[in-house]
């Protein structure tokens, strides 16, 4: 690999993933690692993998999804589905359910192909919806209230567990990173919005959007089925309207289209913000998403201001990098 | 003919609802996505200013009434001093309007979800007890809302006929095309016409409450239901949105009797779904240019 | 107006089109032989623009075809167009956010640049579009001026057959002017055609081989720069308008 291409990987794929391994191994040793501790850490981590699938999409293509517990949910019961009706074990399981995950991206991104904007957020908002109601309209399928529970644990060792969530967290962001900065990433990007130069230039708009779509469905689809593993249940919590809220304001406050910053955003609320909040009883949601909210307005780009204070060494890189 | 009667009745509310989104698209070309959470406000703020206004729980209809008023016009008012804020603090571009709004509805839903909790909210009627209606009880309280609907929506004719301020908001109708890249002007009547569509969709919440079930969530229904007027009746044409909220209500009315009530739900989702699958371009959002 | 022959690269007939009734473009017809340079003018409103949408594929025509080195482009979708090798800009030169300036070149080589014959590496574009020292920049930040030659960048670098540019030289200062000129004498050596669309009348003059008028959607006029400006039908119909930029 010549020197200008190692340095290219360096700045798209590299930091990303030195940063997030960085954040993985910082969390046993801030949290502790009671299993209390890395149970807090291994959801912090698959909201990582929530946010950061949901800005793969939405923040290269300028969209607003608010559907993204579709993907999530529709995996999480595809994977509690098959444990606990067939019987598979989770080295099926899982990936059947981010298969799931990648059907409904799928899906989503046929439904949207020719929209924009408000429209496209209240499509997807349709489709959450439409699913979360079918939970309890077929409740004898889907459980209802209870859920679908999976009765034996996937790992269970705690650490164990954390180790394999966090390796699946830092890969499947560098290998959205990677993504990012390839052909498909640029072609992503010229795909939302105003598509006209991206016509111009001879993208195949729709089929971009469908891909699009669907790798963030199978990322998300991934940790959602890894969500109900680590959860033994799969619920309506899981494709309902307050996580797609959640997974929507942690990324726009981390950083809309920085993938990192989502990413990075979420863990630091579930593991930290969250937990800290946990002291102040029940006005915790309120409290969050209030200071969320108030976020979002203040900074509708997200931190991304902040993140463009790039040390000058990293900046010459990237010249370098684009000569 | 129940499911006639019924339909009717939420045909009253649809209207109400779905009338001042279609105004306000009609004429900015902005999809507001805070309208259903003024449903949900005027539900929750009717039993606020009930309760307030009779010092306790049980009111009689005189207060109720008074109630419903003030909760529409706190509902307004909401509506109002958001997008007037938007203006304000330059976030006018779609997409920050779409960013905040999508936040704005969370922290409204958290704010009544921190103050209700997860308990029953009762809401006293303006009229209690029921009538029979072609063989059909039904509550008195709900006969109210279509001779409401009608007289608020007469209202806001001769509102946009026969006023300076309802003629601009018309006149800017004609500079909307495509304008829904561009966003929110700083000096466009936005503010105003999101008040006066708050008012209607406060308005219908309150009437509605109590016969509803109030929720934290309970402001995604109606704004699926008023894209779904959108998109079945086109472009904001009032007599459209009106005809098409109505034919809406009947669809969910009978779907709810023949089937149940959580199916009913699917009908605003059906129309919208496939109603943007067969008419992609040309009705709504931004023109695609590769739709063959 | 039938000028090419077989070897024609660009060749569109009855192009058509109307909004509620009223004709924007009647019966638009263009032929560009190998190494052409034919410019479009006519005074706002003339349906300009729409021809352009029209021969790319951005708006369907009621009627007509449009040939591009003999294959029939009439339905489809202006990606594809693209892919076989016709090229447009953009009035408003619009970029991408999100994207650097190398990124919108690259983007256009390796959608379709790349697989087609002699194609030009994005360096070597963007070192001749003179945007090398910005290549790292985001393309929406660029000044008009520079946005202008991106465009021209990432329509040149689909390697196209045909390039057709809607107003490139409007707001460029003259260092700007200069490029753009050389660029259109690379397009000629490489035998590729050019339909450019521009108000700059005087411009427009010393590189055109060949100009249309386009007056009120109807061809009126068509041969050189000198000859058309000379011909009082079409003075009159720019002093209808307001009269052209001859010396801007």
């Amino acid at each position: 690999m010549s020197a200008r291409r190692l340095a290219k990987w360096r700045a798209s794929v590299g930091g990303p993933t030195v940063v997030g391994a960085v954040a993985v191994l910082s969390l046993p040793l801030l949290l502790g690692t009671s299993p209390y501790a890395l149970d807090i850490a291994t959801v912090a981590l698959l909201f990582a993998m929530f946010t950061s699938s949901w800005d793969f999409f939405c923040g290269a293509t300028g969209e607003l999804s608010f559907g993204h517990s579709f993907f999530i949910g529709t995996a999480a019961f595809g994977t509690a589905l098959v444990v606990a009706r067939l019987g598979f074990p989770p080295g099926l399981a899982i990936p059947s359910g981010a298969l799931v995950g990648a059907a409904s991206g799928f899906l989503i991104g046929l439904l949207t192909l020719r929209h924009s904007g408000a429209v496209f957020t209240l499509v997807t908002m349709a489709a959450q919806l439409g699913f979360h109601r079918s939970l309890f309209l077929w409740s004898d399928l889907f459980g209802g209230e209870e859920g679908v529970l999976i009765g034996t644990p996937w790992i269970q060792d705690p650490m164990a567990r954390f180790a394999t969530v966090a390796t699946i967290a830092v890969g499947s962001l560098s290998a959205m990173a990677w993504l990012r900065s390839s052909t498909l990433g640029r072609q992503l990007r010229a795909s939302g919005g105003d598509v006209r130069i991206g016509l111009a230039s001879g993208v195949p708009v729709s089929r971009i959007r469908t891909i699009g779509s669907t790798v963030s469905g199978l990322v998300a689809g991934l940790a959602g089925s890894l969500y109900a593993m680590h959860q033994m249940l799969a619920n309506q919590e899981a494709a309902g309207d307050t996580l797609s809220g959640m997974i929507f304001l942690l990324a726009m406050v981390g950083g809309f289209g920085t993938l990192l910053g989502p990413w990075l955003a979420a863990v630091v609320y579930v593991a930290f913000v969250r937990e800290a909040l946990l002291g102040l009883g029940e006005v915790e949601p309120l409290v969050a998403v209030g200071l969320l909210f108030l976020a979002i307005w203040v900074a509708p780009g997200g931190t991304v201001p902040l993140f463009r204070r790039l040390p000058r060494w990293w900046r010459r890189e990237r010249q370098e990098a684009a000569a | 003919m129940e499911v006639l009667i019924l339909g009717l009745l939420r045909a009253g509310t649809y209207a109400l609802i779905a009338v001042g989104f279609s105004l306000v698209f009609g004429s900015l070309r902005v999809l507001n996505l805070m309208h259903g959470t003024f449903v949900m406000v005027g539900a929750y703020a009717a039993h606020l200013f009930i309760v307030a206004l009779a010092g306790k729980a049980d009111a009689s209809g005189a207060v109720a009434a008074g109630g419903v008023a003030l909760a529409a016009a706190a509902t307004a008012l909401v509506g109002w001093s958001f997008f007037k804020a938007l203006q304000l603090t330059g976030r006018t571009s779609p997409r920050d309007v779409l960013a905040i709004s999508v936040a704005g509805n969370l922290l409204v839903a958290q704010v009544v979800q921190f103050v209700y909790g997860t308990e029953g909210v009762n809401v006293n009627p303006v009229l209690a007890g029921g009538t029979m209606v072609a063989g059909v009880v039904v509550p008195r309280n709900d006969l109210l809302t279509a001779p409401v609907a009608l007289l608020s929506l007469a209202a806001l004719w001769y509102w946009l006929q026969h006023t300076r301020s309802g003629w601009a908001l018309r006149a800017v109708a004609d500079d909307a095309e495509g304008a829904a890249l561009v966003g929110i002007a700083p000096g466009q009547k936005l503010a105003g016409a999101v008040g006066v569509a708050a008012f209607l969709a406060g308005l219908a919440g309150a009437m509605t409450a109590p016969s509803q079930a109030l929720s934290p969530d309970m402001w995604i229904h109606p704004l699926l239901v008023s894209f779904a007027v959108v998109v079945f009746g086109g472009s904001g044409k009032t007599w459209g949105a009106l005809a098409s909220a109505s034919l809406l209500a009947l669809a969910e009315t009978a779907t709810a009797w023949y089937w149940s009530e959580a199916a009913a739900q699917y009908v605003a989702l059906l129309v919208i779904i496939v109603g943007l699958l067969v008419f992609p371009t040309g009705l709504l959002g931004a023109r695609r240019h590769d739709v063959r | 107006m039938n000028r090419a022959g077989p070897e024609a690269k660009l060749s569109a007939r009855g192009l058509s089109f109307q909004v509620g009734g009223a004709p924007i473009l009647d019966n638009f017809e263009v032929d560009l032989a190998p190494g052409e340079v034919v410019g479009l003018i006519g005074p706002n409103g003339a349906g300009k623009t729409t021809a352009i949408d029209l021969l790319s594929g951005f708006r369907d025509s009621e009627a007509g075809s449009v040939q591009l080195s003999g294959h029939e482009l009439s339905g489809m979708p202006p990606d594809r167009r693209v892919r076989m090798g016709m090229a447009r800009t953009f009035q408003e030169s619009p970029a991408i956010p999100g994207l650097s300036v190398l990124d919108h070149v690259l983007l256009a080589f390796e959608t379709v640049g790349r697989t087609r014959d002699r194609s030009r590496s994005p360096k070597e574009i963007l070192d001749r579009v003179g945007l090398a020292d910005d290549a790292a920049r985001e393309g929406g930040f660029l000044p008009i001026g520079k946005r202008r030659l991106l465009d021209v960048a990432r329509a040149w670098a689909t390697t196209p057959e045909v390039l057709i540019l809607d107003e490139p030289f409007a707001g460029l200062e003259r260092h700007e002017e200069e490029r753009l000129n050389g660029i259109l004498a690379d397009l000629r050596r490489e035998r590729r055609s050019v339909l450019i669309v521009e108000h700059r009348l005087s411009l427009l003059g010393e590189v055109a081989d060949s100009v249309l008028v386009l007056v009120q959607g109807r061809l009126m006029a068509q041969g050189t720069m000198e000859n058309v400006l000379q011909d009082p039908s079409v003075q009159k119909a720019y002093l209808h308008a307001g009269g052209p930029e001859v010396g801007a």
